[in-house]
C-alpha cells in the first residue's frame, strides 16, 4: 500500500475518530449524571450541523461566528430539554429511555419536513491541503482532528480539575451522597446536557464541511456513539474516548478496504466483546 | 369462574366474532387491509410485552420480524418449501437465533441490554442490506414473494391471494398470539417473570432462575415476531430492508408503553391508538411519525404507565380467585 | 457434619482486599455469629456464601459438596438462604405474596415450562405453607399489608419470613436486629432459636448488636480487615484481646 493512500486512510480514521469520539463523550456525559441513554444526542449533531448550513448559507454569515452560535444554541436548547422533559421523570429510567427515543424521533422528523431528505452541502471554507512528509492531506481533515483533540482535552481537563467537574463526577458516582455535601444536583445534570449537546455540535461544526447534510445524520452517528459507549464501558469519559479513537479506526480502514459493509464489523465486536468482557473496556458496572 | 370473570370472556368473545364477522359487512378492500395491519400490529406488540413485562427494554424486534420474513421467502423461493411450513421454520429460526444471542446478552440488564438488542437489530438490517446479495437481494430486497399457498379447508379449496383470506390469517395469528402470551403469562413462569421484574436479585435468592428464564421468554417473544414477520413476507409479496429500518423496533415499543404496560390489552390499545393516529395524519402529508412521537411524548409526561396505567402491575393478575381462609 | 466449610475466601474488589483468606466451619444445628467492626467485611462474606458475589479465590463446601461456582438459586434448592442487610422484598406485594412467592419458586422445579399451569391444589399447599409461615414469624395480622408500609420490625420479620419459605437446612441472616427496639431484639433472638430448635435450620448471624450475639450464638467468628481474628465460643472471644482492639474504635459495647 503506498504512503499516500495510507496517510490518506490515517487521516480519514482519525477524523471519525475524532468526532466519534466527540459524540460519545457527550453521550457518556448525560448518561453518567442523568442514567439515562440519550437518543436523541444524535439529533443535536444533526440540527448543528443544518442550523449551520442555514446560517453561512442562507444568511451568509461568517463561518466561525455561526459556529459558535450553533454550539452555544445546541448546548442551551439540550438545557431546555433536559429542564423542562427529562427532569419531569428522574425516577423513572425506562421512561426517560422512550422519552429520549420520542424527542429523538420529534426532531428527525421536524428537520425532514421543514429541509426534506435531500443532502445539502456546505460552501467549503478550509479548501486548502498541507504537505506532511510528502504526503498532501486536506486542512479541512486536520481541523477536525485537532478541533477534536482540543475539546475533548478541554473536557477532560474541566472534569478533573474545575470545581464544576468535580461536582459533575461526584453527582455521577453517587447522587445522594453528592447532594447531602451541598452539590446542587439538578444545576449539574442542567449543565451536563447542555456540555454534551454542545459537543455534539462542536463535532457537526468541524466536520460538516467535510460530509453531506441530510436529516438522517444524528441517527448515523447515534449509532456509532452506542457501540463506543457500550465497548468504552457505559460510564466512563476515558472508555469513551479510547472506545471513539478504536471505532474510527476500525471504520476508516474497514470503509476503505471492505466499504459500506465495514459497518456490521463494528456491530459484531461490540456484541463479541460484550459477550466475553462484561463491563466494556473500562467501565463501570 | 367468578360472574366478572365470565362476563369478561363472553365480551371479548363477542368483540372477536364482531371483528371476524366484518369483511361480510366492509366490502372496500382498503379497510380489511387496514384491519389486516392492526391485527398484525397487534402481533408485534403482544409479543413485545412479556419482555417489558420481564423489565426490560429491547428494540430487536424489528429485526426478528426482518428475519422471519426474509427466512420464510428465501424457504419458499429457493428452498420450495410451502409457505406455510416456512412459517413454522420462520419461528423456529427465530426461536434460536434468539437463544443465541440472547444467551450472552442478558447477562447484562437495563441500558446495557437495550444497547446491545440495538446493535443485533443494526447488524441484522446491515447484513441483509449488504451481504449474501445473491440471496437476500441487498437494497432492493426479495421480489414475488408468492403468498400462502392455498388449503382446503372444510371440502374447498382456499386461495391465500385475496386481502379477506389473509385477514382471517392475521386473526387467527393474534389471536394465537394473544392466547400464547396470556397463558405463558398467568402460570408459574409469568409470576417468576413479575418476580424478576420487581427485583431480580431477590428472585434469584428465592429459587428463580433468572437467568434462564430471561433467555427463554426473550427467545419466545422473538419467535413470535419471526412468525409474524413470515406473515409479512407472504402478505406484501416483497422484503427489502427498507420495510424493517431500526424505527421498526421502536413503533412496536411505542405501541406496549403507550397502551399501558401493565396488561396485554394495553399493548393491543396502544396499536389501536397510534395505528389510527398515524392514518389520520398521512391524509394531511407526512406528518405522521411526527404526530405518533408527539403523542408519545405526552403520554410519557402526563401518563408515564400508559393509557391503561395507573394500575399496579400483576398485583391482581398474579393470585387467582380465591382468598385463602385461615382458622384460627 | 459441618455444614458449611469456608475455605480460605479472599475477595478483592478493584485493589482492595475485602476478605483474605477466611476459613471456619459451620457445624449442623449451631448458631454461629459473624461479628467484626463496619468494613470488616462480613456482608461481603455472606454475599458470597449465598452468591450475590463471586470470591477472587477460595472454596465454599456445603455438606462436602464444592459450591463455589453455583449460582444462587441453586444454591437455595440445596438449602441455604438469606435476608439482605437493607430489607429486601417485593414491595408492591403484600407480606402474604411475598412468603408465598418464596414457597412457590423453591420448589424442586426442573424447566418450569412444563409446568406451568399449576394446579388448583398445589397452590392451595402453597398458599398455606405461606399462611403458617406467617403465623410462625408473627405477621399473620399483617398479612394482607403491603410490604412497603410495613413497620420497620415487620419488614425484618417478612425478611426471615421468605427465607424461611424455601425450608432451608442454613440460613444466612444479614444483621436483622438493626434498628430494633430491645424488646424488639429479644423477641426477635426467641424467634431466631425457635427457628433453630423447631424447624433444624443452622443459623449465621450477622450482627453488630454485641449483646445479642454474645448471649444467644454457639459461636463466634470475629473479622477485622477481612481476616478471621478470633474464633471460639462467645465467653473466650469476649476476653481475646484482638477482639477488645478491633472494636476500641467503634461504638459497639462489648459486655
Amino acid at each position: 500500500m503506498e504512503l499516500s493512500y495510507f496517510a490518506q486512510i490515517a487521516v480519514n480514521s482519525l477524523v471519525l475518530a475524532s468526532t466519534y469520539a466527540l459524540i460519545a463523550v457527550g453521550l457518556t456525559l448525560v448518561f453518567g449524571l442523568m442514567n439515562v441513554v440519550n437518543f436523541a444526542h444524535g439529533e443535536f449533531y444533526m440540527m448543528g450541523a443544518f442550523v449551520l448550513y442555514y446560517l453561512t448559507t442562507g444568511l451568509g454569515l461568517n463561518y466561525l461566528l455561526s459556529s459558535v452560535l450553533v454550539i452555544g444554541s445546541m448546548g442551551f436548547l439540550g438545557m431546555g430539554v433536559e429542564r423542562f422533559l427529562f427532569r419531569r421523570l428522574r425516577n423513572d429510567p425506562s421512561s426517560m429511555l422512550i422519552l429520549a427515543i420520542a424527542i429523538s424521533s420529534i426532531f428527525q422528523h421536524s428537520f425532514l419536513l421543514i429541509f426534506g431528505p435531500d443532502d445539502r452541502v456546505l460552501n467549503p471554507v478550509l479548501r486548502g491541503t498541507i504537505r506532511i512528509f510528502g504526503v498532501s492531506l486536506s486542512e479541512a481533515r486536520l481541523v477536525v482532528i485537532i478541533v477534536g483533540i482540543v475539546l475533548i482535552s478541554a473536557s477532560a481537563l474541566f472534569l478533573r480539575k474545575s470545581k464544576i467537574g468535580m461536582a459533575m463526577r461526584a453527582v455521577a458516582q453517587d447522587e445522594e451522597a453528592s447532594s447531602l455535601r451541598g452539590v446542587n444536583v439538578s444545576h449539574i445534570r442542567l449543565m451536563g446536557m447542555g456540555i454534551g449537546c454542545s459537543l455534539a455540535a462542536a463535532a457537526s461544526v468541524a466536520v460538516v464541511h467535510l460530509f453531506t447534510i441530510n436529516p438522517y445524520i444524528g441517527s448515523q452517528y447515534l449509532m456509532k456513539a452506542f457501540i463506543i459507549v457500550i465497548v468504552g464501558g457505559l460510564g466512563s469519559f476515558s472508555g469513551s474516548i479510547l472506545g471513539g479513537a478504536l471505532l474510527g479506526v476500525l471504520d476508516g480502514f474497514g470503509l476503505a478496504l471492505i466499504g459500506y459493509p465495514a459497518h456490521i464489523v463494528g456491530f459484531v465486536v461490540v456484541f463479541l466483546l460484550l459477550v466475553f468482557r462484561r463491563r466494556g473496556i473500562w467501565g463501570h458496572d | 369462574m367468578t360472574k366478572r370473570k365470565l362476563t369478561t370472556f363472553f365480551f371479548i368473545l363477542g368483540l372477536i366474532a364482531l371483528v371476524a364477522l366484518l369483511p361480510l359487512f366492509v366490502k372496500d378492500v382498503y379497510y380489511i387491509h387496514i384491519l389486516t395491519n392492526l391485527c398484525l400490529h397487534s402481533v408485534f406488540a403482544v409479543s413485545l410485552w412479556p419482555i417489558l413485562a420481564m423489565g426490560e427494554l429491547a428494540i430487536s424486534h424489528g429485526a426478528f420480524i426482518a428475519i422471519g420474513a426474509y427466512a420464510s421467502s428465501v424457504m419458499v423461493m429457493r428452498l420450495g418449501m410451502s409457505s406455510w411450513l416456512a412459517s413454522l421454520m420462520s419461528a423456529v429460526a427465530g426461536f434460536l437465533i434468539a437463544l443465541i444471542i440472547g444467551y450472552p446478552s442478558l447477562r447484562v440488564k437495563g441500558a446495557y441490554f437495550f444497547l446491545l438488542t440495538f446493535a443485533f437489530t443494526m447488524t441484522v438490517v446491515l447484513s441483509f442490506s449488504y451481504l449474501f446479495k445473491p440471496i437476500f437481494g441487498g437494497a432492493e430486497g426479495i421480489a414475488n414473494v408468492p403468498p400462502f399457498s392455498s388449503l382446503v379447508i372444510a371440502g374447498r379449496s382456499v386461495e391465500f391471494s385475496g386481502k379477506i383470506e389473509n385477514f382471517y390469517v392475521a386473526l387467527l395469528l393474534m389471536l394465537f398470539t394473544v392466547g400464547i402470551v396470556y397463558s405463558l403469562y398467568h402460570s408459574r413462569f409469568g409470576r417468576a417473570l413479575a418476580a424478576i421484574r420487581m427485583s431480580d436479585l431477590l428472585a434469584e435468592h428465592i429459587g428463580v432462575d433468572v437467568r434462564n428464564y430471561k433467555v427463554f421468554n426473550f427467545a419466545i417473544c422473538s419467535a413470535l415476531a419471526a412468525t409474524a414477520g413470515s406473515f409479512f413476507a407472504h402478505y406484501h409479496g416483497h422484503v427489502s430492508p427498507t420495510a424493517f429500518p431500526p424505527t421498526l423496533g421502536i413503533k412496536i415499543l411505542f405501541y406496549v408503553i403507550v397502551g399501558g404496560g401493565s396488561y396485554i390489552s394495553g399493548a393491543i390499545l396502544g396499536v389501536v391508538v397510534l395505528d389510527i393516529l398515524e392514518e389520520t395524519f398521512r391524509e394531511f402529508g407526512q406528518y405522521e411519525v411526527l404526530a405518533s412521537s408527539l403523542f408519545v411524548l405526552i403520554i410519557m409526561l402526563f401518563m408515564p404507565h400508559g393509557l391503561l396505567g395507573g394500575l399496579r402491575m400483576l398485583k391482581s393478575q398474579i393470585f387467582k380467585l380465591l382468598r385463602v381462609k385461615v382458622a384460627g | 457434619m459441618m455444614l458449611l466449610k469456608i475455605d480460605k475466601i479472599t475477595k478483592h474488589f478493584g485493589g482492595l482486599a475485602a476478605l483474605k483468606g477466611v476459613r471456619f466451619d459451620i457445624g449442623e444445628g449451631e448458631i454461629l455469629g459473624l461479628i467484626g467492626p463496619n468494613g470488616s467485611g462480613k456482608t461481603t462474606l455472606i454475599n458470597i456464601i449465598s452468591n450475590a458475589l463471586r470470591p477472587t479465590a477460595g472454596k465454599i463446601l456445603f455438606e462436602e459438596r464444592d459450591i463455589t461456582k453455583l449460582p444462587a438459586h441453586i444454591r437455595l434448592r440445596m438449602g441455604i438462604s438469606r435476608t439482605f442487610q437493607h430489607t429486601l422484598f417485593f414491595g408492591s406485594l403484600s407480606a402474604f405474596e411475598n412468603v408465598a412467592f418464596g414457597c412457590e419458586f423453591s420448589l424442586e422445579q426442573g424447566w418450569n415450562l412444563f409446568r406451568r399451569f399449576s394446579t388448583r391444589k398445589g397452590m392451595q399447599n402453597n398458599w398455606s405453607k405461606a399462611v403458617e409461615l406467617l403465623r410462625f414469624t408473627g405477621l399473620l395480622e399483617a398479612k394482607d399489608k403491603l410490604a412497603a408500609s410495613l413497620s420497620h420490625k415487620e419488614q425484618k420479620l417478612l425478611n426471615i419470613a421468605i427465607a424461611m419459605s424455601s425450608r432451608p437446612k442454613l440460613m444466612l441472616l444479614d444483621e436483622p436486629l438493626s434498628g430494633m427496639s430491645p424488646a424488639e431484639v429479644q423477641s426477635t433472638m426467641e424467634l431466631i432459636k425457635k427457628i433453630r430448635d423447631d424447624k433444624e435450620v443452622t443459623i449465621l448471624l450477622v450482627e453488630h448488636n454485641m449483646k445479642a450475639v454474645v448471649s444467644n450464638c454457639d459461636k463466634l467468628i470475629v473479622l477485622n480487615y477481612g481476616e478471621v481474628v478470633a474464633e471460639g465460643s462467645p465467653q473466650e472471644v469476649v476476653t481475646n484481646i484482638n477482639v477488645i482492639e478491633a472494636y476500641l474504635g467503634s461504638e459497639t459495647e462489648l459486655s
